[in-house]
């Protein structure tokens, strides 16, 4: 699936989606990341999404576990027990590396000012060529490339 | 608040209907945030280190380069045979080969001695 069918198929149900998760979490914050772990999901296997004829179904099924699995933790969190030793303790590791390496780069985007974070992310998001982010944004090319550089810069320091 | 099972009772078609009659608001910037976040998965997945590509293709490489050692015929002379002929055949050679440069030895030897022989004639001569 091409970056730009995702977002217009998938992203576009966001608001949808996060009325699901705030009716089952009743929480605005939590709502929302329970939104952003769908579409990392949806975009890690956005391959095999081309063969989904009801979007919003299969997002909304896939939200409502989510959401459960949230609730379920908060849960267990809330009544502390002795914590079980991990049966995969190497797989964990990567898996919370990911975790930690994706919220920095995510901080960092956050960071920048608003111009570079948004030519970063039609660069890197949308794949727009130069030309494409020029017409897009109103900018010229090199005051794009210098925007993008910078960014790079910044962004190359967290990672 | 409500409960896990509730939640589970529901169909989708319910859960989407609830969801939608609760008319929450949708935070501001809610796409945009999204789009940040699978913009930094992107570019924290392209950052992930990766195993060197080289690694397989020389592994691959050692091994080839092993088997062949084990495989191709050892060159050099061959010191046993299973086939009697082919032993009897290089013994043969091989004595040939030792025949060959013994002629050439001889050889060499007659030449000088005829060399050492050449005073004595022509002393043999001269008193004649």
């Amino acid at each position: 699936m091409t970056n730009a069918r995702f977002q217009n198929e998938w992203l576009s149900l966001a608001g949808e989606f996060y009325r699901v998760a705030f009716y089952i979490i009743e929480d605005e914050a939590e709502a929302e990341d329970a939104v952003q772990e769908l579409f990392l999901k949806l975009w890690s296997g956005r391959d095999a999404l081309d063969g989904i004829r009801n979007p919003k179904g299969y997002g909304i099924r896939v939200l409502r576990n989510l959401c459960l699995d949230r609730i379920r933790r908060s849960r267990k969190m809330e009544t502390p027990a002795v914590l079980p030793e991990p049966e995969w303790p190497g797989r964990q590791d990567e898996a919370v590396d990911e975790k930690e390496r994706l919220a920095k780069v995510l901080d960092a985007i956050k960071s920048l000012p608003d111009r570079q974070r948004e030519v970063l992310t039609l660069r890197t998001l949308d794949g727009l060529s130069y030309e494409e982010i020029a017409e897009r944004t109103g900018m010229n090319q090199l005051t794009l490339r210098v925007l993008l550089s910078q960014a790079r810069r910044k962004l190359r320091n967290v990672i | 608040m409500k409960t896990l099972e509730e939640i589970e009772n529901l169909s989708l078609e319910e859960l989407e209907q609830k969801a939608a009659e609760t008319a929450a608001p949708v935070p501001d910037g809610l796409e945009r945030r999204l789009r940040e976040a699978l913009a930094a998965r992107e570019l924290a997945e392209a950052a992930r280190p990766r195993p060197a590509r080289w690694i397989p293709y020389a592994s691959l490489a050692v091994a080839a380069a092993a088997a062949a050692l084990v495989a191709l015929p050892q060159r050099g002379p061959k010191d046993t045979f299973d086939d009697p002929l082919l032993a009897y055949a290089e013994v043969e050679k091989a004595f040939q080969t030792i025949s060959d440069k013994m002629s050439v030895g001889m050889d060499i030897v007659r030449e000088a001695e005829q060399t050492a022989d050449m005073p004595y004639n022509t002393l043999n001569k001269i008193q004649k």
